[in-house]
């Protein structure tokens, strides 16, 4: 454990020398928000202000609020395309000579930026939740609380394991941006980032939910949203711990399949 | 004719202070340190048309930064240069047309396509007329052996094949001056000779001013017939590589056999001692005490040869370095 | 003149040898780039089964936006998001130099080095969703519509090229959080909806500084206003005279950042 906290906190230093423009970045990460919303009101307004798929104006604006706190835990940016790239310019051989897990040495590193990220993005995330108080449902009691942490964090690790599953698709393929693009589209759309999946047909979306995608966004904001008659909060935390272990085992056979593939190429 | 002309240059440039410590990156958020720098310390020399001259220095001396003054890449604080009779930082397309600049830790060709394709890029960029082009890249790729290579996506070719690569690229509209930064770091032996070859005999065949930085000190040996010697961004030597020696190597190295194999006790008193294989030792002795030495121990010891020599370069260089003074160029302002 | 024709089929032919070495990447990113219009398009459906209009839009005029601004967007993508992206780059590793070295105009050679093949595809889709969304009915739209829909594309393009351009020069001054994609993707949020949806939000300040500052919310509606809706003539003829001068700025600012990164490398 000892090689990983000097990983997290050289990661944790690295991180601060970002000068204030960080504040600046995390209040422009609300500006999608905000035209979606814009769009959502002029729409609510023209369907004469009933609801729309179960949700009222109010819901839906929480609900985009709380996509980005739950895309917060769940999105890895540049983690697959820094995986490839590893495998691509033989960077990886370095990895492999010292006594760490090259996957756990990246998942230290991200729960290292995802705790500064946290520490730094407070400030600015309570201001616009603060500010748009009037739209967001009750505080959420201790049980509910804790549901809520758990299945954040559940998010956070189907996010970092579909991620590294893209990025180790680099020992088979020398160029993933293209994979990864085309990933970051169907997952907008699939994992409920671009519009609440409940707007879909119902057939629509039982398919979907046999994908790992909604357990990433839609479903745990849904857990924070406390809508309990459209998602039990235990259910979805019990098929996100499902995901979990699935995405893991697939990750690791992905990685000792690759690891074999690289070692015939001689890297 | 005119050369290269450079006068009391200098240039100082700012770097943020890396801060270290969780407590001192919080600050740095807010309030960044920073030092100035001075990267070259009034530097002065002319180069003639045609010659080939070797700046030598440790890291950080100054090396590039003077090189990439006069590749017009960055102004100087105060000082003049003159290339070809041009200013270089005012970078004329005149002046742009008539040197290269290689750079041996960077590559401007595209990364995915065969380097020929980087060379047709060139051609259009400079306005190489295609029977000049077809001829000087033919000599070129003869000249470095690499005429098969050319049609292979630069990304699978090695280290070496790759500078060799750049080299053509940097050649093509045969530039007047070349400005060579380390141009065979990082490759192996056989390739880093043959990019020397090919670098001699361009130079007596096309009569192009060539200056070169690099850490071999092989590069220098086999290439300059003239070197400027730069630490702490101060010129310290102008003048034949050998000059070095003479000039500042501080002690000889004598090596003795001794007739009966024994060697006399208290050897230390004369100097320092390097080797010792009997029969043989050689001693360090200070530069003005060796023909005393000398002297002394052919008559007080059964000597049966005995032979006085330099030291070798690259330690007299290192000596030179760690003997020149660091002067006050660093200075810190918030 | 010539010279720069030269290179910049140089450019272009190198780029197309590039996306041509990985056909099977340009097959999926061409597949990536249908498959987002597919979902945009199941969202204006999903919205439309719900509300008639949008602050007046109906569903054919909005499909005809989205049109619109998939061609601009995609021509913007295919000529310049990559050039603009680069930067960055150049400017972290030093690359500049190469740029700087060449004997050509260096705002030429930062511009038009890469072409996008994949995202040009963009273009031709963005007019099908248009053509679509006039469901045929090409006969009401005079050829003068048609001509000055053309024009304020390309000033929407060239507007787009400046703003990112000038923000991916910023680089020299900053390390940044916020690269030029982050900025490309909040660009495109903004300006893919009808503008009217912004006049109502913090006393149309947002509204009034994306028209009048930096005129983003112009580059998709205007073009798309000229055919199905109607445009008062001085909003065109102020994006004409807002791109003229927004693209001699970013000269201005390319000098700029240039004196410093010539002034501040070692």
């Amino acid at each position: 454990m000892r090689k990983y906290r000097t990983v997290f906190m050289v990661a944790l230093a690295d991180r601060l020398v970002y000068r204030v423009d960080f504040f600046v970045s995390t209040f422009l990460m609300f500006i999608p928000i905000v035209t979606t919303v814009l769009l959502w009101r002029a729409i609510y307004s023209g369907a004469g202000g009933e609801n729309i798929g179960g949700l009222n104006y109010s819901d839906m604006v929480s609900y985009y609020l709380l996509v980005m706190v739950v895309r917060a835990f769940g999105s890895m940016p540049r983690l697959a395309s820094t995986v490839a790239s590893d495998i691509r310019d033989g960077e990886l051989r370095k990895y492999l000579l010292q006594p760490i897990s090259y996957l756990g040495y990246q998942g230290t590193l991200r729960l290292a930026h995802k705790i500064i990220y946290f520490i730094m993005a407070a400030a600015p995330y309570a201001l616009v939740f603060w500010i748009c108080r009037r739209f967001l449902p009750a505080w959420p009691d201790g049980g509910t609380l804790c549901l809520c942490v758990v299945s954040l964090v559940l998010a956070g690790a189907i996010g970092f394991f579909i991620n590294a599953l893209i990025g180790l698709l680099g020992f088979w393929f020398l160029e993933i941006a293209s994979f990864l693009h085309l990933f970051m589209t169907v997952q907008y759309f699939l994992s409920g980032h671009m519009f609440p999946l409940a707007l879909l047909p119902a057939s629509v979306r039982t398919v979907i939910s046999y994908l790992p995608f909604a357990y990433e966004t839609y479903y745990p904001t849904l857990v924070l949203l406390q809508r309990t008659e459209m998602a039990s909060a235990v259910e979805v935390i019990g098929v996100q711990a499902v995901w979990v272990t699935v995405l893991a085992i697939v990750t690791r056979v992905a990685w000792s399949r690759g690891l074999r593939r690289y070692a015939a190429f001689g890297g | 004719m005119s050369g290269i002309k450079v006068r009391h240059l200098v240039k100082v440039y700012r770097v943020h202070e890396k801060p270290h410590g969780l407590r001192a990156s919080v600050r740095s958020l807010f309030r960044r340190t920073y030092k100035q720098v001075r990267a070259v310390d009034g530097i002065s020399f002319d180069i003639e048309p045609g010659e080939m001259v070797g700046f030598l220095g440790p890291n950080g001396a100054g090396k590039t930064t003077t090189l990439k003054i006069l590749s017009g890449l960055i102004y100087p604080t105060t000082g003049t240069a003159e290339v070809l009779g041009f200013v270089p930082w005012q970078r004329r397309n005149a002046y742009r047309r008539q040197f290269s600049l290689l750079m041996g830790q960077k590559n401007q060709l595209w990364w995915d396509l065969p380097a020929s394709e980087s060379f047709r890029l060139h051609q259009a960029i400079y306005g190489i007329e295609e029977r000049q082009f077809a001829r000087v890249c033919g000599e070129l790729t003869a000249l470095l052996k690499v005429t098969d290579l050319v049609n292979q996506p630069v990304r699978e070719l090695s280290l070496g094949e790759r500078m060799k690569m750049e080299l053509i690229a940097a050649l093509l509209h045969s530039p007047r001056v070349l400005f060579l930064d380390e141009p065979t770091i990082g490759l192996d032996v056989v390739a880093q000779s043959n990019i020397r070859r090919c670098l001699r005999d361009y130079n007596r065949d096309n009569q192009v001013t060539i200056v070169l930085t690099s850490h071999y000190m092989r590069d220098i040996e086999a290439l300059c017939d003239r070197v400027l010697v730069i630490n702490h961004g101060r010129l310290i030597h102008d003048g034949p590589l050998s000059d070095i020696v003479s000039r500042f190597a501080t002690s000889k190295l004598l090596t003795l056999r001794f007739l009966d194999g024994v060697w006399p006790a208290g050897l230390e008193s004369f100097g320092e001692v390097v080797t010792a294989n009997p029969p043989m030792v050689t001693l360090r002795v200070p530069r003005e005490a060796i023909a005393r030495t000398t002297a002394q121990f052919l008559q007080e010891f059964d000597v049966a040869d005995i032979n006085v020599e330099e030291p070798p370069i690259e330690e007299v260089i290192g000596q030179m370095f760690a003997a020149s003074p660091a002067p006050h160029n660093e200075t810190r302002d918030a | 003149m010539s010279r720069y024709l030269c290179i910049l089929g140089r450019f272009w032919k190198n780029s197309l040898l590039r996306e041509m070495s990985f056909r099977g990447h340009f097959a999926v990113n061409v597949f990536g780039e249908l498959l987002w219009v597919v979902l945009l398009l199941v969202f204006i459906d999903v919205i439309y089964s719900r509300t008639p209009d949008i602050n007046g839009w109906t569903e054919a005029e909005y499909l005809f936006l989205t049109g619109t601004h998939l061609l601009v967007t995609g021509l913007f993508e295919a000529f310049f998001f990559e050039n603009c992206w680069r930067i960055s780059g150049l400017v972290r590793r030093g690359d500049l130099d190469f740029v700087l070295l060449k004997p050509a105009n260096t705002q030429f050679l930062l511009s038009f080095q890469q072409i996008s093949y994949s995202s040009l595809a963009n273009a031709p889709v963005g007019i099908g969703v248009c053509l679509y969304a006039l469901r045929g009915d090409t006969q009401g739209v005079s050829a003068g519509q048609w001509g000055w829909f053309c024009v304020l594309v390309a000033a929407g393009v060239v507007v787009l090229y400046s703003v990112l351009f000038m923000f991916a020069l910023t680089s020299v001054w900053l390390i940044r959080q916020t690269g030029v994609d982050h900025l490309w993707f909040y660009a495109v949020s903004l300006a893919r909806y009808p503008a009217e949806i912004y006049r109502r939000f913090v006393g149309g300040a947002l509204y009034f500084s994306l028209v009048f500052v930096v005129p983003l919310l112009l580059v998709s509606n205007l073009p798309a206003n000229v055919v199905v809706r109607t445009v008062e003539p001085w909003m065109v003829a102020y994006l004409l005279s807002a791109t003229a001068v927004l693209l001699s700025l970013s000269g201005v600012v390319l000098r700029a950042a240039l004196r410093s990164y010539r002034s501040a490398s070692s």
